[in-house]
């Protein structure tokens, strides 16, 4: 089987059945055979891997309550770690359960060391990397305000149910996966997932009838634009 | 068998319903998508993560390679790890103990407590190093960890956890010199556990804090593996 190799605009990644014979190139492989390849000393492989899942790995390290500086070193720290452990990979193994499990792990124990889950309030970050007085700026400030209302009620979700919400439906994990990324069985991730769901539903609904004025206006951040 | 089933069923159970309604519901779909937004992120963030990995990279898949060189945006206290590293010197051991006694034949775990002739053992939250103490932070490899249980009146032991996917059948303790023990390889980061004593006893690790189970309410023992090597 084999993966044409010029439909990659809308989804740059092959599956392992399609490409692990097919030498494809490693922008176009799936992260699977990146990881087999890495494993096996192949530089450019490792890169491709770390470029497709930086985002995705701070993304998930953010929302699991790190605050900016720590997310981004606890992805790098699981980046390594995962280099390191290359030599373990097997070929064959599913390679996004592994990362995710290593960067949880880092999530967990970078919220150990800074006992920073909670207390959150619009990240600063936002605007360092937005020109501020911008429809851009105001656009990634809303943004931002968004997030921290869902945050602010994901930081009341004990850690398990969190993870499992964000890995089922932020990163869109079968349970499958979540079960080698968690260590847990299916059925008590349904229940973690279903669970932060009730949870996340009255928290959010009871801050809309509550606060609709909860986020302070715009006009009272002001001086930050 | 009949037990192992009971444990199965008892930490596994099936949730009606959970299957059908497993689609994300319409309520939260505006929170998820905010969720889904991408992180802002340092301009050379990528790049330092990238460097470090690819020197990770070269030191395993070539071991006479230079050790992978992290590059960090805070200090890197790694005089904090060389302080972890002594202190596991001092431990005597390679192995992390988690260790505590219950009363063999009663169902009370109140009543357990760590013996006053155990050895040294570590604190939960301290770190376990490997030999290698100074690779340690860069290593994502299991660790030895003893679980130990003093239950004289005892049967059979098993020591059942999230790393053994909570089977009663998967880690029997042996009886030792006084008490029942197992190694068992755990990776770096948090676990919950208990003891099954007598394929019907459910023992928390006195030795350990424990916590309730998030989902199912049941108590369970907590322990964390190698989280403070790394710097």
């Amino acid at each position: 089987v084999t993966q044409p190799a010029g439909e990659t605009d809308v989804a740059p990644v092959g599956t392992p059945d399609a490409c692990l014979d097919a030498e494809l190139p490693a922008e176009v492989a799936h992260a699977d055979v990146l990881a087999a390849r890495a494993a096996g000393g192949d530089a450019d492989a490792l890169r491709v891997l770390i470029a497709r899942y930086h985002a995705r790995c701070l993304r998930f390290a953010r929302n699991m309550g790190l605050a900016a500086e720590d997310a981004e070193e606890a992805v790098q720290d699981a980046f390594v770690r995962m280099a390191g452990a290359l030599p373990r990979f097997r070929a064959g193994a599913a390679f996004e359960p592994w990362l995710f499990r290593i960067l949880g792990n880092r999530c967990r124990s970078a919220r150990v060391r800074a006992r920073r889950w909670g207390a959150r309030a619009m990240d600063a970050s936002v605007l360092e990397t937005v020109p501020a007085a911008t429809p851009d700026a105001l656009a990634a400030v809303e943004a931002e305000q968004r997030r921290a209302a869902v945050l602010a009620a994901l930081d009341a979700l004990p850690a398990e149910q969190r993870e499992a919400f964000l890995l089922r439906y932020v990163e869109e994990m079968d349970y499958a996966a979540m079960a080698r990324t968690t260590g847990a069985g299916q059925s008590a991730l349904k229940m973690r997932v279903k669970r932060a769901c009730d949870a996340l539903r009255a928290r959010l609904a009871g801050a809309g009838r509550g606060a609709s004025d909860g986020v302070p206006p715009r006009a009272a951040r002001g001086s930050d634009a | 068998m009949s037990d192992e089933s009971t444990y199965r069923d008892r930490d596994v159970p099936d949730v009606p319903g959970t299957d059908a309604s497993d689609a994300l519901p319409a309520s939260l779909r505006a929170a998820v998508d905010a969720l889904r937004e991408p992180a802002p992120r340092a301009p050379d963030a990528l790049a330092r993560a990238t460097v470090a990995a690819l020197a990770a990279q070269r030191a395993a898949v070539s071991p006479a390679g230079a050790r992978p060189a992290t590059i960090r945006r805070r200090a890197v206290t790694w005089a904090m790890a060389a302080a972890a590293a002594i202190a596991a010197v001092g431990l005597g051991t390679g192995v992390w103990r988690a260790r505590g006694t219950a009363a063999g034949g009663e169902a009370t775990i109140a009543a357990a407590r760590p013996t006053a002739e155990a050895p040294a053992v570590a604190s939960p939250a301290a770190p376990m190093l490997p030999a290698a103490a100074g690779t340690a932070a860069l290593d994502e490899a299991p660790r030895p960890v003893r679980f130990t249980l003093r239950a004289p009146g005892a049967r059979q032991v098993a020591v059942v956890g999230d790393f053994n996917r909570w089977d009663p059948a998967a880690t029997p303790l042996a009886r030792g010199t006084g008490a029942w023990e197992v190694e068992v390889p755990l990776a770096p980061g948090r676990h919950a556990y208990a003891f099954v004593v007598d394929g019907s006893r459910w023992v928390l690790d006195p030795a350990a804090p424990s916590e309730r189970d998030p989902d199912f309410g049941r108590p369970r023992s907590v322990t964390v593996v190698g989280l403070e090597v790394a710097p």
